[in-house]
Order: C-alpha cells, then structure tokens, then sequence
C-alpha cells in the first residue's frame, strides 16, 4: 500500500536539478574567472611590456644626455687649452692637437650612437621580457626521464624558463615574437590536457634613429712679436711702421707656407689708421682665409706692440646637437590565447571562432629630457594608453 | 742638570719638528701660482673650474654658462677687470664669438665668448707671462729683424718685404724642423706606454691628472703602432676594450655627417686605473702619424 503522506525523496530530483544548476554556474563562474585572469594576466603583461620598453628608451635617453654633457664639457675644456697662447711657428703643435680632439669626439659621438642602437634594441627586448612574464605562462616542465634523480628532475627547468633564461625572445629580428606551450596536466586527467596554448608579443616601438652632430670652432690664440724692434715708432709715424705690418702679413704667410697651409692672407678690407705710432693697427677683414676646416684670422698687427691673432679651427663633430627624433613611444599588444582551457576538473573548450584571443594593448611614452645641445637627463616613462 | 738639557732638547726637537712640518706646508704654498681673483658675471653658473697644466704651461680655467647679452658679458668684464687694475691688451671678434685679452702683473687673462649650451658660455682662462715669453722662442727671428728694420731707412717697401719675408720663411722652415724633432714640454703617463722614437707634440693636464691628453708624432706605420699598443698595452694592466677603425665605420652613421672620417684607428682601454683612449691617425699636414692618448681616471 502506498503511503500517500510518505513522499520521501520528493526533492531528491529537485535537489539534483539545483545541484546539477550550481555546478554548472560553478563551472561557468570558473571558467569565466580563468577567463577573466587571463585577461588580467594578458593587460598586465601589455602593461608591463610597454611600461618597461619605455624604461629602456628612458634610461638610453638618460645616458645619451649625460653622454653630451661630457662631450661639451670636453669641448670646452679643449677651448680653454686652444686659449694659451703660443707663437705662430709653434702652430703645428697645436694642428695636432686640433687633428687629435676631432678623431676622439668623433669616437665619442660614434660610441654615443652605438650606445643609443643598442639601448634602443634592449628597450624592445625589455619590453618582450616583461610581457611574457607577465603573460601568465604556467608551463610544467617536463617528467622525470628514465634514469634522472628526483633532485636533478627538482631542478631542472620548464621550456618556457628555458626560453627566458637564454633570453630567445631576443633572438627573433620581427617585431612579432610568439610562445607555444601546452598545459599542465594535474589532478588524475588521463590524456592531453590541451595543447595550441599561445602568447603573442608584439612590440611596436622605434629603431634608434640616429644623432645630429655639431660642429664647433676652436679658437687658437696666437702671440708674435713685436714685429719689427719698437724703436723706430718712437720717433714717428712713418715708413717703417707700415712695412713692419706688412712684413708681418707676409709672415703670416711665409710660416704658413713653411708649415704646409695654403699660402693666402685675406687682406680685402686692410685699414690702416695712426692714432700714435705706437698704435699703429693693421685691420683684416674676419672673413678670414679657410683651408680644409680651419680658418685664420689675422686680425691686429700693432707697430711696437705684441700682436695676437686668432686661428679658427672647425671640428666637424664636437657634440650631439640633437636626436633625430625625440619622445620615442611604445605600444606592446599581449595576445593570449587557450583554446582548451584545463580547469582541473575537466577540459573546457572555448575555441575562439575567430582564431583571436584575449588582446590587451597598452602604450607607453618617454619624455622630458633632452639629448641635444643643452642636455637635461629628465627623461621619464609613462603609460599613455592603458589596457583595459 | 742632565734633565734639564734633556727637556732643553727635548723642547727644541718638538720645535724643529713643528717648524719643519710648518715648512712642508708652506715651500709647496709658496711655489704654487698663486692666480689673482677675477670677477663672475653675475648669475653665472660654474660648470668646470680648476688648474690646467698645457706643455708644462701651468692655468687657471674657469667655465661659466648664464642667460644673458654678449654686449652685457663683454661690457661687465671690460669694466671690472679695469676696475682692478686689468689692462685690455686685446679684443677680438671672430664669428660668433669674442675672445678678451688682459694683463695684470705678469698674469695674463683670456676670455672667451660662444653660444654652447643655448646659452652664452664664457671661457676664463689665467696664464703667467713668464710662460708666454717662454713659448715665444724665435730669438734669431727677432734679432734678423732688427737688424733689417735697422737699415729699412735705405730700403724701398718692396725690398723691405722681400727681405722680411726671407727672414721669416727661413725662420719658420727652422722652426718646423725643431719642433717636430723635439719633445714639447710636458710629462707622459707613467702607466701608458711610449711608442718608441715618438715625439711628443702636446701635453695637457687637468682635474689634477684624473683627465689627461698627449700627442705624439712617429714614422712608422698606422699597423705598427697599434700592434704596439695591443701588446704593450696589457702589461699595464689595460685590456682592449673596443676598436672603431675609421674607415669601416657603419654607412647609417657616415651617412649623418657630410665630412670624410679620419685615417686610422682608435683602440679602446679599460684598466683599473681609468679609461684610455689610443688614437693612431694621419693627416695630409702632418709629416708621419699622429698618436693620441687620452687617459680619464676612474
């Protein structure tokens, strides 16, 4: 007989349905949660990739600046040991010296842009580091081989710290790097756990672009005389004061010749006034005589008195004058993606129709500083466009 | 008795020993240049300041950057030097720069004028004159023009010149001989090697030795001078650091600038000592090849 007021089990079913209902909301949850992670993951990485490609176009930026500090202060302390006087005849002395500053500025403004390549190359380098690690990779490492202890198997290391140990990701030359693992099988699961998991970097960021250089004068001072003996312009004004300043015109060019310089004296504007004989002066225009980089301007000849002149000499490339592009931005795009994601209690499958996956984007910009002619090392980072 | 001999000399020897102390202070106080003061413009910011040492030349250098007029800088110092009893021996303007000549006393003061920085730059560099008519050695020179200057009464302007010139071509083609058969004045780097036979053209010292610059001139060849280096360089204690041979330059870096590079080499130095920087190169005006040396302490 059926005990109509005894319906045990009544919400057996119903408990079964809510409970079936929860665990799939249970899956579902997880899974958007491993999903969302994954999108966590993904903008963190993009975050971090162009935040530290960034840092490395800081600090290369940094250092250029600091670099040109040194160069002009080395140009000016070049300048102040060209103001020392010396006789013309000791002139190739000082061509020397002029020979030897240009070749090492030009060294250190090659070492500079060398610098600045290769910090331009690390910063995107930086960059892809940064945003693999901080891809979330979790690849295991492979089992213990026949034969391996289980201290050696403790110790080695997964593919993926394999990879970033041995820093591969700087290996490839595109701009695109991409990293292909599998998932950890955990929990009991028989079989692939999934496979065709992939993270792809792309970083968008400048190649060095190269420096401009500046090029600046040495002015040599220059002591002779006095040309010819003094007593004569005690008398007067005469004769002999002017052809002591043209004697010593002509030996400007007798030792420029002697020494190797094209024989030529600019003498276009030549004034000559007699305030008093012992200020007899000898103006020549500053246009100068220019041979193959260097000028001379022979400028004052004074009758009885001590004549300075000046020698101009153009160094192609004494220091940075500026970048060729400034502010340099970098944009780092993360894309992960899992196809089959293993959640540990079984294989979910979301493959993306679309062959996509979860994309994140951010961008980052350097700014503040200045590498040209007044360098300031206050170049900073800073993420202009933040993945979300 | 003895005692008191003893404190006696006892006594005397603390004393010989302060006044000797004394003296090292001071001989070496008292043998140093010691540079006049000179004005700074005012607002001007120092940027390197210290003693310079130029074939033996001792300096004093001062560099200053400020935002303000050539015409105010120049005026301020016309005005002030004067006003300390500098006379203005000399003013000279070449492009884009000013260059003031002054003395006082056996001391000379040079400044110098250009736009570095995006700002004006002024340059003070103070020298003894016992040093400039120390540089200043053509003493035939001046006794042939005396001589000629003497007798210039009788002589037309045309012969006069002629005469002049003479004197000066011989004179310089003598000094160009001597000056590149003998040393400069100045001192080499006791921890960087001497390329044998070498002549050394210029010397200068600053930051009391931590930066140093000299220039040596050789026959040999460019390839037999950097073997040199390369070999002798180690038992210094300098590796090889980098070599940047100008010629193999990369295009992407010829390209920036317009102007040919230079011959030669450059061979890169790190020690424990500093940095230092070989450069072998050669020059259509320079008889042989030129060796540069520039050392950085660390």
């Amino acid at each position: 007989m059926i005990n109509w007021f005894k319906r045990r089990g009544q919400i057996a079913s119903f408990m079964i349905a809510v409970i079936v209902i929860l665990l799939i909301g249970l899956m579902v949850t997880v899974n958007l949660g491993k999903v969302a992670m994954n999108k966590t993951h993904s903008a963190n990485a993009a975050d971090a990739g162009a935040l530290a490609g960034s840092s490395g176009y800081n600090s290369t930026l940094n250092n250029l600046a600091y670099q040109n500090f040194l160069m002009i202060t080395a140009y000016l302390a070049e300048q102040i040991a060209f103001l020392f006087p010396m006789t013309i005849c000791k002139e190739p002395w000082r061509y020397a010296e002029y020979i030897f500053y240009s070749a090492a500025a030009l060294i250190d403004f090659y070492l500079a842009w060398d610098a600045g390549n290769e910090g331009y190359i690390a910063a995107r380098n930086s960059a892809r580091q940064l945003a693999l690690v901080n891809s979330g990779i979790d690849q295991p490492k492979a089992g213990r081989e026949t034969g391996e202890s289980y201290n050696d198997w403790l110790i080695k290391k997964s593919s993926f710290e394999e990879y970033m140990d041995n820093n591969d990701y700087e290996q490839d030359d595109s701009s695109t790097i991409y990293y292909n693992w599998t998932d950890r099988v955990k929990y009991g699961q028989t079989g692939s756990s999934g496979g065709d998991n992939q993270v792809k970097v792309d970083v968008d960021g400048p190649d060095f672009p190269g420096l401009y250089p500046m090029s600046m004068p040495l002015v040599g001072i220059y002591y002779d005389g006095p040309f010819p003996p003094f007593e004569i312009c005690g008398v007067t004004c005469s004769l002999p004061c002017f052809k002591a300043i043209t004697a010593y015109a002509n030996c400007l060019l007798a030792v420029k010749s002697a020494v190797g310089l094209p024989a030529a004296v600019n003498t276009r504007e030549v004034k000559i006034g007699c305030i008093s004989c012992m200020n007899w002066v000898m103006w020549i225009s500053p246009a100068g005589v220019s041979y193959g980089g260097a000028i001379f301007l022979p400028s004052f000849a004074a009758c009885g008195m001590p004549v300075w002149n000046i020698g101009t000499y153009i160094v192609p490339i004494a220091y940075i004058a500026d970048i060729v592009e400034d502010d340099p931005e970098i944009e780092v795009t993360v894309t992960k993606k899992e196809p089959r994601i293993n959640l540990g209690l079984w294989r979910m499958n979301y493959d993306d129709p679309s062959g996509g996956g979860i994309v994140s984007q951010s961008k980052a910009k350097t700014s503040g500083g200045r590498v040209g002619v007044s360098p300031k090392q206050s170049y900073d980072s800073y993420l202009i466009e933040v993945s979300k | 008795m003895k005692e008191r001999n003893r404190q006696k000399f006892g006594l005397s020897a603390k004393g010989l020993i302060f006044l000797l102390f004394l003296l090292s202070i001071f001989i070496p106080l008292a043998q140093a240049v010691s540079w006049k003061e000179l004005p700074v413009f005012p607002q001007a910011r120092l940027i390197k300041q210290g003693e310079i040492i130029r074939n033996n030349q001792p300096g004093q250098m001062s560099i200053y950057s400020v935002q303000a007029k050539r015409r105010e800088i120049i005026e301020f110092y016309k005005q002030e030097l004067v006003r300390f009893g500098w006379k203005l021996e000399q003013e000279l303007a070449p492009k884009e720069m000013n260059v003031l000549l002054f003395s006082l006393e056996g001391q000379q003061v040079s400044i110098m004028l250009q736009k570095v920085l995006s700002e004006m730059c002024i340059s003070v560099l103070q020298t003894k004159n016992d040093a400039l008519s120390n540089e200043n050695n053509c003493p035939e020179c001046q006794e042939k023009l005396k001589a000629l200057a003497k007798e210039s009464g009788t002589l037309s302007p045309q012969e006069y010149q002629a005469k002049a010139q003479e004197i000066y071509q011989e004179m310089a083609a003598k000094k160009k001989d001597a000056l590149l058969k003998n040393d400069s004045p100045g001192e080499d780097l006791e921890f960087v090697p001497r390329y044998p036979k070498a002549i050394r053209v210029s010397s200068v010292k600053m930051d009391d030795g931590k930066k140093v610059t000299l220039a040596y001139l050789s026959q040999d060849t460019e390839d037999k001078i950097a073997d040199f280096y390369l070999q002798f360089m180690g038992a210094e204690g300098w590796s090889l650091d980098r070599m940047v041979d100008f010629q193999n330059m990369p295009e992407d870096f010829l390209k920036a600038f317009k102007s040919a590079p230079p011959q030669g080499k450059s061979l890169i130095f790190k020690g424990p000592l500093g940095r230092c920087m070989i450069i072998i190169t050669t020059n259509s005006r320079i008889d042989g090849v030129l060796i540069g040396v520039r050392y950085n302490a660390k």
